[in-house]
């Protein structure tokens, strides 16, 4: 070896982030929230959205029915209701990635273009459980609990199915607080290990084609979320 | 001074080389070498390079970042430190995927081995002792046996 001169390479915590989004509750009051989920290191950060990617929120009773809730359009969206599950989907629109950085822009505007998305993100709270929520209540991508979560303690296993257009989702990747952990089969289904305890979050997306000229694809992203005792 | 005159002046200094050193200060020059580089690559779990992102590396203390650029096609940053400390190097996408870690160097930025992650390259080093140790237990579990 020629010369002592070295990297060091480093133990120092690396901290990675992909902004989340979560909803808060306050009695019936639900908030949605976006930036870096509670269970970074760093502790909560949120970064304020527009109100317009908001597409739809919805408040569900513990039947699965839909509820009638109130909705704040303004930032931050929020939900007023006695929800067992609250929803919200956001969209923030198209995406390109190009040599000079990924552009919140259709790929018809972007310029030079290597990659493009539309983006279409979904996150369901669950507060209470019971017979009709180990089904999907909408169509999007979300991720159904077969049992009753709120009951399980860390180190155990959450069983889930993964449904999309009302139709089980095989091949969706699920990561547990961004870790992927697991991909659906062919009936969606997937087990995932809660190793903390508290504020839990699920993560699941897919992606399909798209023809419509301003993106190659939809990712389509769906967050769980619910606290164990 | 005529017209004619201040020309064959601007021409005569030009053909000796003298200019003024404001016209020189903007003639770009490059030179190119081979050093050593620390080289960071960025990817996603699935793989996929960090390409064409935007970072920002600061040395420990200082406000100014030491450099900035976005990382290259395959999610690579090479950077070349000119003195020994720490480097926080944050990388950030707009779309809201990034990393902020610190890494050390010494004076010289000399990495031996490959740019893969610490961990694969410590893995490899833990099953390297792992199997070095399991042959030396069978050997002597062999050896023993042949002496009883």
């Amino acid at each position: 070896m020629k010369t002592a001169a070295f990297l060091f390479i480093s133990l120092f915590p690396a901290l990675a982030c992909a902004h989340d989004l979560w909803i808060e509750r306050e009695g019936q009051l639900h908030t949605l929230a976006y930036g870096h989920e509670r269970s970074s290191h760093e502790g909560v950060k949120k970064l304020e959205y527009k109100p317009d990617t908001v597409k739809q929120a919805a408040c569900f009773n513990t039947a699965g029915q839909k509820l009638n809730a109130e909705s704040g359009k303004d930032y931050p969206a929020t939900l007023t209701g006695d929800c067992a599950t609250s929803w919200f989907l956001t969209s923030s629109g198209y995406w390109s990635k190009t040599p000079y950085g990924t552009k919140n822009l259709p790929k018809n505007e972007a310029g030079a273009v290597i990659d493009s998305w539309l983006s279409v993100e979904s996150i369901k709270r669950i507060d209470r459980w019971d017979t009709g929520l180990p089904q999907p209540l909408t169509r999007e991508l979300e991720l159904v609990p077969l049992d009753n979560p709120l009951q399980l303690k860390p180190g155990g296993k959450l069983h889930l199915r993964a449904w999309f257009q009302g139709k089980p989702a095989a091949g969706v990747t699920v990561a547990y607080f961004g870790k992927p952990r697991g991909v659906t089969d062919a009936e969606g289904k997937v087990n995932i290990r809660l190793q903390n305890a508290g504020f839990q979050l699920i993560q699941a997306s897919f992606e399909l084609p798209l023809s419509d000229g301003k993106a190659d694809k939809t990712v389509h992203a769906s967050t769980l979320q619910f606290d164990l005792p | 001074m005529s017209k004619t005159l201040h020309s064959l002046l601007w021409s005569g200094l030009l053909a000796l080389g003298i200019l003024p050193s404001t016209v020189l200060a903007h003639d770009l020059q490059y030179t190119t070498s081979s050093g050593q580089a620390v080289v960071i690559k960025l990817f996603y779990v699935d793989n996929k390079p960090f390409s064409f992102e935007g970072y920002e590396i600061t040395r420990e203390g200082d406000t100014l970042p030491y450099q900035v650029g976005r990382t290259d096609g395959r999610g690579h940053i090479a950077f070349l430190p000119d003195r020994a400390g720490k480097w926080r190097v944050k990388a950030i996408s707009e779309d809201g995927h990034g990393l902020d870690f610190t890494i050390a160097t010494n004076a010289t930025a000399r990495i031996e081995g490959s740019d893969k992650p610490v961990y694969e390259r410590y893995g490899r080093i833990v099953v390297g002792s792992a199997l070095i140790l399991g042959l030396f237990g069978f050997i002597s579990l062999y050896v023993r046996r042949k002496k009883t």
